[in-house]
């Protein structure tokens, strides 16, 4: 408030008292930061008022200098360092969190354990021989009791492994392998090397997907919104065999593409899923009512009606099919694949230590 | 760009650690040209921006989605940069070493391009020295183009403090401007 007092005082001195508000007001007309009334409000004054206008100019003056200031930019080693050590922060971070994990999992004898340590230790001061045996001894059983713990959970995340590979050649195991990796990360059991390496063609996927979108291709970007817009589903996949189809003819290679492998069990999908992409011009309205028609997964019946909508636009109503599309959408997640198979997987997991438990 | 934002923002809010890279892809470079207008050193600026990612990485569950991510994420680096150049000020020795003098190319030929060199010394010099206040909202308004309604969100303050902070900060570079004209006239 006193600022604004302080600044009233500077801009009434040397200007007509009217000038005030508007002059308060010139910044924003300068930028833009108005609404229409009230710049047609300051352009009528400063067409009558010469101090005003002199003040606009040199705003102008000064704005145009300010553009001059460089900015320096970083190295490309320099933007390297930084995300590296931006990486190594998180991770620390939440590895320092998956290390606390056991220690409150198991609180009540660690603390006792604990306990018996600070007490060994005062022992040692009276009797330092049987005081360095007694910690020595503490020591070695609390590290076996966590290794025990950490071989625990080691076995567990082997196991999820298990599964992930069994669901092999199926969209689910990238769901599946996705899911882990989270969990991983966010400091559950599992097995860090597995899970990132099936993690890899999510990774790899999303990473095409951003580099779809960086081409600005029509077709690419089209194919990188379905990609978007159903992110960990066939569709999905599709999608993205596609946009690897159209940029390995040769005429728009890039280092993605070179990298780019599509997985066979992508490649092998189920042909009437394909005709989607295939579709092409007249034969469009014949292949999207086949899938239509015929297809047992409401996504792509979703896809392949929004697809219809968006190609016939004139003939149909795309907004109904756009609002199909997603109300299927909608429908499909709350059926999540991911949770079954969780369920599953923990069914499986509750067999395997019942059955261990048995002599 | 501000839609994909928040899009990635969710995404990587309900677990997808790949989105928040691409938040970063997103917005590290805008983020690095508003640390770098408020410190004037690469070294640091790049370390505003760790910061700052670092804070979005810890806190995104705080983002309600009232406001858009970029303003979320603007408001984390403001603060940053703000509090970053408020402890530089504190240290006035440090504070002039960043200070570097803006070189033309070559010898200036005409009595214009000394004039101009001259003025964008003073400016640069005038910039560095304003408030840390004044400074950041002249680098949203002027360098990052953001609303004045935007910039008051990002700063936690009345659309008034905004417009008078900034009118102050081009009084102080107005009159920074015209004491060097007159000591060359």
């Amino acid at each position: 408030m006193s600022g604004d007092a302080s600044r009233e005082g500077e801009v009434k001195s040397g200007t007509p008292p009217n000038c005030g508000p508007i002059l308060e007001d010139l910044l924003p007309y300068f930028y833009g930061d108005i609404d229409e009334k009230r710049a047609g409000v300051i352009e009528d004054h400063l067409r009558g008022c010469e101090p005003c206008s002199r003040e606009l100019d040199v705003l102008r003056k000064t704005a145009g200098l300010l553009d001059n200031l460089p900015v320096v930019e970083p190295t490309s080693e320099q933007w390297a360092t930084m995300r590296s050590s931006l990486q190594a922060k998180i991770r620390s971070g939440l590895l320092s969190g998956v290390e606390a994990a056991p220690a409150t999992a198991i609180p009540g004898s660690l603390r006792r354990k604990r306990s018996h340590l600070k007490l060994a230790a005062a022992a040692a001061v009276v009797l330092l021989l049987i005081g360095v045996f007694s910690m020595a001894l503490l020591t070695f059983r609390l590290l076996a009791e966590r290794n025990k713990l950490l071989a625990e959970r080691k076995m567990l995340g082997d196991f999820y492994y298990e599964n992930v590979v069994d669901l092999k050649n199926h969209e689910i195991a990238l769901e599946w392998a996705l899911y882990n990796y989270e969990e991983y990360l966010k400091g559950g059991a599992k097995s860090e090397t597995e899970a990132h390496e099936l993690s890899e063609r999510v990774r790899l996927m999303r990473r095409y997907m951003v580099a779809l979108q960086e081409k600005g291709d029509r077709v690419l970007v089209g194919l990188s919104q379905i990609m978007a817009d159903s992110p960990r589903s066939q569709i999905a996949v599709l999608a993205l065999r596609k946009a690897h189809e159209i940029l390995s003819r040769g005429n728009r290679p890039t280092a993605e593409t070179k990298e780019y492998k599509p997985p066979e069990w992508a490649i092998n999908w189920n042909a009437q899923k394909t005709l989607v992409f295939k579709a092409d011009r007249k034969a469009e309205l014949v292949q999207l009512r086949s899938v239509i028609d015929s297809s047992e997964d409401d996504r792509i019946k979703a896809y392949a009606r929004y697809k219809l909508g968006e190609s016939y636009e004139r003939l149909s109503n795309p907004e109904k099919a756009k609002e199909e599309y997603e109300r299927l959408l909608e429908k499909y997640k709350e059926n999540d694949t991911t949770r079954k198979i969780v369920e599953l997987v923990n069914e499986r997991i509750r067999r395997l230590r019942a059955a261990r438990r048995k002599p | 760009m501000t839609d994909v934002g928040s899009r990635l923002a969710r995404e990587f809010r309900s677990g997808d650690s790949e989105a928040f890279e691409n938040l970063v892809n997103l917005f590290q470079e805008r983020i690095f040209r508003v640390a770098y207008r408020m410190t004037g050193s690469v070294e640091d600026s790049l370390d505003i921006v760790q910061e700052c990612f670092l804070r979005v990485y810890k806190n995104i569950h705080q983002w309600n989605e009232r406001s858009s991510i970029y303003s979320w994420i603007y408001r984390i680096a403001a603060n940053l940069a703000v509090d970053h150049l408020r402890a530089k000020v504190k240290d006035r020795k440090s504070r002039e070493g960043y200070v570097e003098k803006i070189e033309l190319e070559g010898k200036p030929d005409f009595l214009d391009e000394e004039e101009k060199a001259v003025r964008l010394n003073k400016l640069k010099q005038v910039v560095e020295t304003l408030p840390p206040a004044q400074r950041i909202t002249v680098v949203l308004r002027h360098y990052e183009g953001l609303p004045l309604k935007e910039i008051a969100e990002i700063r936690g303050c009345a659309l008034g403090t905004i417009k008078s902070t900034l009118f102050q900060a081009f009084r102080v570079i107005q009159r920074a401007l015209t004491e060097v004209d007159e000591e060359r006239t």
